[in-house]
């Protein structure tokens, strides 16, 4: 299948278009107490035997708009459902109730390396990997030397990976999904890895892309990066939305609590 | 998955969409219809079948070649020891042609299905974290044992130099293709169930492997079937065990390939039958746990 042309991403939106939209979303889990078995669940049905559900809500009614070219930071304690609404975002979980809508490429960067393994060499990863976040064949052979050099491992590229140190393999991962020319970039404290110039360069590499006019969405718990890249901040509490606007007047209630 | 610029993707409690927002109008490329997303669906599979293939053989130094020794040795011990049984001796000319057949199908058919039954598992973080068509992972899994089965396969062509007589050069060979895809299409009827259940039950996986242990017997691997067909049984329990999609299967295939015969209908209806009715429970299966996969694994 032959990839279509596409557009460079800064001429795909206009200026202030909407990208995303949430509305009234919630996302349900059922706390486990025992591992399912279907042995089990099985004598449960026949025997009819009702458990008490334990149902627990990461998310609950959260509606709000992102617009293009906006830098959203999200800030929350643990455990306040900043990475479910990250993976809701993407679409690696879908919501129990309510509606999102998204559009363009989305660059979930949920974690580094996703689909890295021991015996691959770094340059199958990177293969896999930016096949996993969206790319084409065609593209990622174009991207392949500026991914590598970025990730400033040109001599260990065919090396298999599992003789990286967890520097190596983060930076590998970062580059691949910058190089993945996204309209959406959704940051899950992945910024916490590598070394402080590398994290320098990461920082400037999502200054650039932000620059660029990428939508980013970023979820960490490092209050200055929040401050350094975002011009609006979400504060998400006990599984709801607890401020929503400008950064600097969000992070003050934050830290203020 | 990726989307046109223009197209909204809808994430709803009832899956996914494409459209418009609901106060918008609706998108058209000029010729009046909503452009549908693209996915990379293909791609994503074919290198992550690549990938498993080389995985599994990487640090081997033989390589490919150990896959080739397991159904070499099983059908020479095999082979060995049922020489001397004087009634599968007189029931099938070539034994081992037989046996080397039935080994090298169910290697395939057994591996395939526990291996990918535990795809999910094995793949979880490539599962949560990006996004594709989730049905990619078993079949990519399940087809790469087929890598695995094209190998073994010319071990059974080599034995037309020992045994030229083993085999019939028919029309009826034409057929062997068609029906190895019906055994592919088996093969991914039965993981596409298997691999989400086992993501929400864990003890599933252990279910089929004990299964297919059952199976194996089941099957006229080991066994010449003319001791089935010719026992005294009723009509009833002949046509049940010849519906066995994996016994049509390897009835079909030896008929082929070594007594130039066509598939009866009644090793047609066994095939496709239950072939077609697992493929459709594969799916609905799939279809209705896809999206808790990705909570549960």
């Amino acid at each position: 299948m032959p990839p279509p042309v596409e557009t460079a991403p800064r001429q795909r939106f206009g200026a202030g278009e909407l990208i995303v939209r949430l509305d009234d979303v919630g996302k349900m889990f059922r706390r486990v107490e025992q591992k399912p078995f279907l042995l089990r669940e099985i004598v449960k049905r026949l025997t009819m035997r009702t458990e008490r559900q334990r149902d627990f809500w990461p998310l609950r009614h959260v509606s709000f708009d992102i617009h293009r070219g906006e830098t959203v930071g999200v800030v929350g304690h643990n455990g306040s459902g900043k990475s479910t609404l990250l993976r809701l975002i993407a679409g690696a979980a879908y919501p129990t109730e309510g509606h999102i809508a998204v559009r363009g490429r989305i660059a979930p960067l949920l974690a580094l390396g996703a689909g890295f393994q021991p015996d691959m060499t770094g340059r199958e990863c990177v293969e896999i990997n930016a096949t996993a976040l969206g790319l084409s064949k065609r593209e990622i052979a174009e991207r392949l030397d500026d991914i590598v050099q970025f990730a400033e491992l040109p001599d260990f590229i065919d090396t298999p990976v599992r003789y990286y140190s967890s520097g190596m393999l983060a930076r590998l991962g970062f580059s691949v999904a910058v190089h993945t020319d996204p309209d959406l970039l959704l940051v899950d404290e992945v910024l916490a890895v590598g070394d402080h110039a590398f994290q320098q360069k990461c920082i400037a590499r999502i200054e650039q892309l932000r620059a660029d006019g990428v939508t980013i969405f970023f979820v960490s718990h490092d209050d200055t990066t929040v401050k350094r890249l975002c011009d609006r901040v979400l504060w998400l509490k006990d599984g709801g939305v607890a401020a929503d606007g400008a950064a600097g007047e969000v992070l003050a209630a934050y830290e203020g609590r | 998955m990726r989307a046109l610029p223009d197209v909204w993707v809808h994430r709803r409690p009832a899956g996914a969409s494409w459209g418009p927002l609901d106060d918008e109008a609706p998108a058209t490329n000029g010729a009046g219809k909503v452009p549908a997303p693209r996915t990379t669906g293909w791609h994503v599979l074919t290198v992550l079948l690549r990938n498993e293939f080389r995985a599994r053989y990487r640090s081997q130094a033989l390589g490919i070649l150990w896959s080739l020794l397991n159904p070499l040795v099983q059908t020479a011990i095999l082979s060995f020891i049922f020489s001397h049984v004087s009634a599968f001796k007189s029931a099938i000319p070539y034994y081992a042609v037989y046996l080397l057949i039935g080994v090298v199908v169910w290697q395939w058919f057994a591996t395939a299905i526990n291996t990918a039954t535990q795809s999910f598992i094995t793949n979880a973080d490539i599962v949560k974290r990006t996004v594709f068509s989730r049905q990619i992972v078993p079949l990519a899994t399940a087809m790469s044992y087929g890598i695995n089965f094209a190998m073994e396969a010319m071990l059974v062509l080599a034995l037309v130099v020992i045994w030229p007589h083993a085999f019939k050069l028919t029309p009826a060979l034409l057929l062997v293709p068609v029906v190895l895809a019906i055994l592919a299409a088996l093969i991914v009827g039965v993981v596409l169930a298997t691999s989400v259940l086992n993501v929400i039950y864990r003890d599933v996986a252990f279910l089929v492997s004990t299964a297919l242990t059952l199976l194996y017997w089941l099957v006229p691997i080991i066994y010449p079937i003319s001791f089935v067909d010719d026992a005294a049984m009723p009509r009833l329990y002949y046509t049940l065990y010849h519906l066995n999609p994996v016994t049509a299967i390897l009835v079909a295939l030896r008929g082929c390939l070594m007594d130039g015969r066509a598939p009866s209908a009644l090793t047609w209806a066994g095939m496709l039958g239950p072939t077609l009715l697992m493929l459709a429970i594969g799916w609905a299966v799939f279809r209705h746990y896809e999206r808790m996969v990705l909570d549960y694994v």
